[in-house]
Formats: C-alpha cells, sequence, structure tokens
C-alpha cells in the first residue's frame, strides 16, 4: 500500500506543478500582451498582488470574490465527475438568486434563522431545475449538455432583466432596475466584521462533504465508474441515467447558492450585474484544480485574489476588468496545452484521457 | 390578404435573411471544421473578435472590405491558434473552445473599449438590379448586402466541395478514418490545420457582419451567444450546409420577430421575447436530436479525437 500513497502523491504533486506552470506561462504570455498595449506588467502584476493579499483588508476581499467562484467550480465538478459537463452555472448562479430573491420579498418572518434556510432552498430549487432540463435532455434524447447549458445561461440573464425591469421593479425607485431591498433579516451573517460571510463556509463544508463521501460511500463509487467507464457502469446495471441527472441537478443548486450568498450577503437585492462572470471563473477554478473538491478551494481563493486584485486596481490604475478575462482564457489555454503531457508522466494512460472529450456532442443512440 | 399584415410578414422575413447571416458564417465554417474531425465551440470567441477587428479596421482605413478581411485573417489566426491546442497539444477540444470564449470576450472588451459608439463607415446596401423587383421574394432576398447574397452561393459551394469533389473526399476521410486517410498518402494533421483555419476565418466574417452591416458599431459581448446558436445548428444540420440554412433561418426569424413585435408596440417585455431564439433553437435540437435518434449516425466519426499517427 506504500507504494499506491506515493503513487497518489507523485500524480497530486505532478498536477499541481502543471497547474502552476500552466499559471506561470499565461502570466508571461499576458506580459507580452500588457507590454503591447503600453502597460508595465510588473506594476500590474505587483498591484494585483497587493490588492489580492497585501494586507487583512484585501485579502478578505479576496475571500469574499473566491466564495462563488468556489461554490461555481464544486457545482462543475459534481457534474463532471459523472461525465457531465455543465457550463452553464452562471445561469444556474443567476437562478438561485432570483429563488432566494422571491423568498426574501415575499415571506415574512421575523427572525433569520425562519427566513434564510427557505432563501436557500428557494435558490436551489430554481438552480437544481434549471440544470434538470439539460439534464433530462441530455439522458433521454441525447442533446449534447454542453450547447443547453450555455443557452440557458443566456436566457436566464434575460429572466433575471424581466423581472427587475418589470414584476419585481423596485416600487420606490423605477428609474433603476433592481428590485426592493431585502429585509434586514435576509441578510446572510457575516465573519470577523468584515465582507466575508456565511457562503465561504458552504464552500468550504461542501468541499470537505464531497472529499469524504466520493471515495467512501458506495454512491461515490458507482459516480466514480459511471464517470471513468460509463459502459462498464451500465454494464453492472447502475442507473447511469438517473444518476447523472441528479448530479446535473445538485451541480446546479451548489451553484445557486453562490447566487443565493451574493444577494443575500453582499447586494441585498437582484440587480443585473450580479455576476462579472463567476460561472465561467468557478469552470476555469475546476479544470484547474483537476475536479478535487479540496483543491478547488485553494483554487478559487488564488483566483478570488485575480478577480479582487484586478478590480482594486479598475479605478487606481484604470486597469480595465476585461485584463483578467484575457488572463483567464490564456490559463485555460495553458492548461489544456500541457494536460497531455501531465497525463503522461502520472502515467495515466494516452486513450483514457482523449477519449473522455469528444462524446460530449455527440448524441448517445 | 391585409395590407398592413402582409407588409409586416415581409418585413420579418427581410429581417430573417438579415439576422440569420452572422450565425449562417460561423455555422457553415463550423461544418467545414467539424467534417476534418476538429471540434471548435469556441465560436463565440471568434466571432467577439472578428466584430471587433472589423470595426477596429474600417474605423482606421475607412474601408470596410478591409475590415472584414481584417476580421477573417482574425479569425484565421484564432482557428490555427486552436487547431495547433487540439493537434499538436493534443488538448481537449471542448476545453479549449471555453477558453477560446474566455479569451475572445476578455479580448475584445479590452481593445474594444474606445470604439464603443464610435461611428463607422458600414456595409452597404445593394439592390439586386430586377431580382429585386420581384414581389414578395425580392424585399426577402435581394434588398440587402453583398455578404447576405454571398450565402446564397456559399451554401450550394460548401455542400458541393464536401461531397463532390476530392477536396471534399479528404476533408471527410480526414474526419471519418483519419488512419486510412494517412495510409492513402493525404497529410491528416494539415488538412485539419487548413479546416479549422478556414471555419474559424468564416466565424471572424460572420462576427464582422453583425458589427459592420447588422448592428452597425461596436459593443461589448455584441454576439450574445450567437457562436453557441452556431455550434448548435451545426448539430441541427447533420454537418449539411443546406440544413444549416434552414437553421440559421429558423434562428433569423426569432430574432427579427421578436424585434418587429418590439418595433410594432407589442405590450410583451423585450427581455421575455429576447429569450425566443434560445428557446427555439434548444427546441429544434432537441426535437432534431430525438428524430434522428434511431437513424444512421451522420457525426463524422474522428470528431473531437485527437490523431495519433501509428508508428
Amino acid at each position: 500500500m506504500v507504494s499506491g500513497h506515493w503513487q497518489k502523491l507523485r500524480r497530486a504533486a505532478l498536477y499541481t506543478l502543471g497547474s502552476l506552470t500552466a499559471v506561470l506561462i499565461a502570466f508571461l504570455i499576458t506580459a507580452v500582451f500588457l507590454l503591447l498595449v503600453g502597460r508595465n506588467p510588473i506594476e500590474v502584476y505587483i498591484g494585483i498582488y497587493q490588492g489580492a493579499f497585501g494586507d487583512s483588508f484585501s485579502f478578505s476581499e479576496t475571500l469574499v470574490a473566491a466564495t462563488p467562484i468556489m461554490l461555481c467550480g464544486l457545482g462543475v465538478a459534481i457534474a463532471q465527475w459523472l461525465g457531465m459537463m455543465n457550463v452553464g452555472v452562471e445561469g444556474q448562479l443567476y437562478l438561485g438568486a432570483i429563488g432566494a430573491t422571491y423568498v426574501a420579498l415575499n415571506c415574512h418572518f421575523t427572525h433569520s434563522w425562519q427566513l434564510l434556510p427557505l432563501m436557500l432552498v428557494g435558490a436551489a430549487i430554481c438552480g437544481g431545475f434549471w440544470s434538470f432540463i439539460p439534464a433530462i435532455l441530455r439522458v433521454t434524447i441525447g442533446v449534447s449538455e454542453v450547447i443547453t447549458t450555455l443557452l440557458m445561461n443566456y436566457i436566464a440573464l434575460l429572466l433575471v432583466e424581466f423581472l427587475i425591469h418589470g414584476p419585481w421593479e423596485d416600487p420606490n425607485n423605477v428609474s433603476w432596475p433592481q428590485t426592493a431591498a431585502f429585509p434586514a433579516i435576509a441578510e446572510l451573517p457575516h465573519l470577523f466584521a468584515t465582507r466575508v460571510h456565511l457562503g465561504i463556509v458552504f464552500g468550504i463544508g461542501i468541499a470537505l462533504l464531497f472529499a469524504f463521501l466520493l471515495p467512501t460511500t458506495k454512491i461515490g463509487f458507482i459516480s466514480r465508474v459511471i464517470g471513468s467507464n460509463p459502459d462498464a457502469a451500465e454494464y453492472a446495471h447502475y442507473k447511469v441515467k438517473r444518476y447523472q441527472v441528479w448530479a446535473m441537478i445538485i451541480s446546479g443548486a451548489v451553484a445557486a447558492l453562490a447566487g443565493f450568498s451574493q444577494v443575500s450577503a453582499i447586494e441585498g437585492r437582484l440587480r443585473s450585474g450580479l455576476s462579472p462572470g463567476y460561472g465561467y471563473t468557478g469552470f476555469l477554478a475546476c479544470w484547474l484544480a483537476r475536479h478535487n473538491p479540496i483543491a478547488i478551494v485553494i483554487v478559487s481563493i488564488l483566483i478570488g485574489g485575480l478577480l479582487s486584485g484586478a478590480d482594486s486596481l479598475q479605478l487606481s490604475a484604470k486597469l480595465p476588468f476585461a485584463t483578467v478575462n484575457i488572463l483567464q482564457g490564456m490559463i485555460f489555454f495553458c492548461l489544456l496545452a500541457t494536460e497531455q503531457y501531465i497525463n503522461k508522466l502520472t502515467s495515466k494512460s494516452n486513450i483514457e484521457s482523449n477519449t473522455e472529450s469528444p462524446k460530449v456532442l455527440r448524441s448517445e443512440a | 390578404m391585409n395590407i398592413e399584415l402582409s407588409e409586416f410578414l415581409i418585413a420579418v422575413a427581410a429581417g430573417m435573411v438579415r439576422s440569420a447571416t452572422p450565425v449562417l458564417y460561423a455555422t457553415l465554417g463550423e461544418i467545414i471544421t467539424e467534417r476534418s474531425g476538429i471540434l471548435n465551440v469556441g465560436l463565440e470567441g471568434i466571432m467577439l473578435v472578428g466584430a471587433f477587428t472589423g470595426v477596429a479596421i474600417t474605423y482606421q482605413t475607412h474601408s470596410v472590405g478591409l475590415g472584414l478581411v481584417a476580421a477573417m485573417i482574425a479569425g484565421l489566426l484564432l482557428g490555427l491558434f486552436h487547431a495547433l491546442l487540439a493537434i499538436y497539444f493534443q488538448a481537449n477540444q471542448v476545453g479549449v473552445g471555453i477558453a477560446m470564449t474566455i479569451f475572445g470576450t476578455g479580448l475584445s472588451a479590452y481593445l474594444g473599449m474606445d470604439y464603443v459608439g464610435k461611428q463607422i463607415n458600414t456595409l452597404g446596401t445593394f439592390k439586386l438590379p430586377l431580382l429585386s423587383d420581384i414581389p414578395v421574394i425580392g424585399p426577402i432576398f435581394f434588398s440587402h448586402d453583398i455578404l447576405v447574397y454571398a450565402t446564397f452561393i456559399l451554401v450550394p459551394l460548401i455542400a458541393f466541395i464536401i461531397n463532390r469533389t476530392r477536396l471534399g473526399l479528404t476533408l471527410r476521410a480526414v474526419g471519418e478514418e483519419p488512419r486510412s486517410a494517412a495510409a492513402a498518402g493525404i497529410n491528416v494533421e494539415l488538412t485539419r490545420y487548413i479546416a479549422t483555419a478556414c471555419g474559424a476565418a468564416l466565424a471572424g466574417l460572420g462576427g464582422a457582419y453583425l458589427s459592420l452591416a447588422y448592428a452597425q458599431g461596436w459593443s461589448e459581448n455584441i454576439t450574445a451567444g450567437r457562436g453557441w446558436i452556431a455550434v448548435g445548428l451545426v448539430l441541427f444540420a447533420s454537418w449539411n450546409p443546406f440544413r444549416a440554412l434552414i437553421g440559421a433561418y429558423l434562428f433569423g426569424g426569432a430574432i427579427s420577430l421578436q424585434l418587429r413585435l418590439q418595433a410594432a408596440g407589442l405590450d410583451v417585455s423585450p427581455y421575455l421575447l429576447g429569450m425566443l431564439p434560445y428557446v427555439l433553437v434548444i427546441l429544434v435540437l432537441s426535437i432534431s436530436t430525438a428524430r434522428r435518434k434511431n437513424a444512421p449516425s451522420s457525426v463524422p466519426t474522428a470528431l473531437g479525437l485527437p490523431y495519433i499517427p501509428q508508428v
């Protein structure tokens, strides 16, 4: 067994090294881009670092940004473990925000402990419903969930716009597209007198839960079989489709918690600019972490730092926020480019890792 | 028939043809790419960069033609990059596409900041003589610009090339049986690089049509998911250019109808109407997939798989 542990450790080290190399190369390439547009990349990067981890306030803001990324990343991972690619976490985040908002504005309670759990449930149901649609289309008809989850992101955004311009418009301020402010009891508790809130506890809790459940339970075992070899799972009479649909529902519900905690703890109302693409960032975080729940927590905090650091430079150094997207895209490219090489090093068979990708767009006849 | 209603319908249909054009270019391009076995789902990012490049070059040179060419070159370069990652690095192609979308969104937003709301030359309307005078058909199909007319030729042309020429045979062989193709002396990798570059160039052109002819200016995220719509339409079309035309017109019809209804003062939230095209694409994709469930699959066999030459 000792060699087994070593093997695992070696793989983890190689994965970490691979992800770090990818990030490093991406930073270098983006530095060239910054030079080309007349920016000093060293200044920008130091600024981002200062804004992310420079002092305790910046670090708290990093954790605030990391929270929705973590929840979205975990959402992506849950679906991915069973071979479903959920690119719709951005939309599921917005649906979660809608569900939580509905409860916050319509259920009249006197205590937080009555309202908040109900908001959480409302968010999870809406988010779960949003990912259920692509899941059921995929397992019954064979429609690629990559495309449907993505298109539903656009529908979710329009739904939010419809609500805040229409039925849920703030009656006290019709000129500004947003809902009325939530009652004070709808605010998720904050930690350490900062903007950090309970959402991060949800994230870390869910990560730990899955890190524990996946290797130890029967459901976890079956899930891993389905994820690595759906044909074998079918042959073993596992209920592959049912598992996959539930994975997608849970995936959407977890992503919805990001929307719930954003409207409850940060915004205090529903508005359209709720997420600067946390869903897509979460997707990247999940891949950088190679779908490992604990690693997702760590990667999310690092990327959260990137986001909040760049956010602080937006005003002080007039650095457009789009820089973050360029950098994220670059990191993703570099990660994908090095993936095969790392897989070879971890002695994972070439064929196995290659056949994963294409099925996504194929109809399952 | 009521004159007002018939005018309304003609306007919707004419709008359909225009709204369909950007998506149609991207869809046709993706058909070429996927026929070679490469899956490029990053069309959204490529279209965005194309749309931006078109506006930027047109603004600098005052030439729409140069803007369009530049957009195609930008698309071509991104296509080559996609192919490099997919072929040389054997990367997960869906992953690359999503990365391309994030990257293209960021790049176009960054560089496009100075171009938001800028007045530019746009692709002018050119009514085809005689043809545009035909009642009903004329205003719907022949009162647009040259890039719309080009699709009328491009659709049958691409179908002809794929199905009836030696070039098309090479393309299909590479997408279906890369090893056999290689054994027959075809350069699999080169074919795939070229197909991906051509496909992405068309996506770039589609993006530029959006900014130079359709919306007539640059704005952030101008494509609003059209790249993903195109990826979906390729599946709907089962890699057939004529069916791609139908799919693009369905999508364009939904866009056009929604805009016309709003203009006509229909009392429905524009945001609800705006969902129509996306819902429609998901619906037609589902229906067509369900109907084909038991039919022989037309998916290029090697689609999305990395090619590992035998040594």
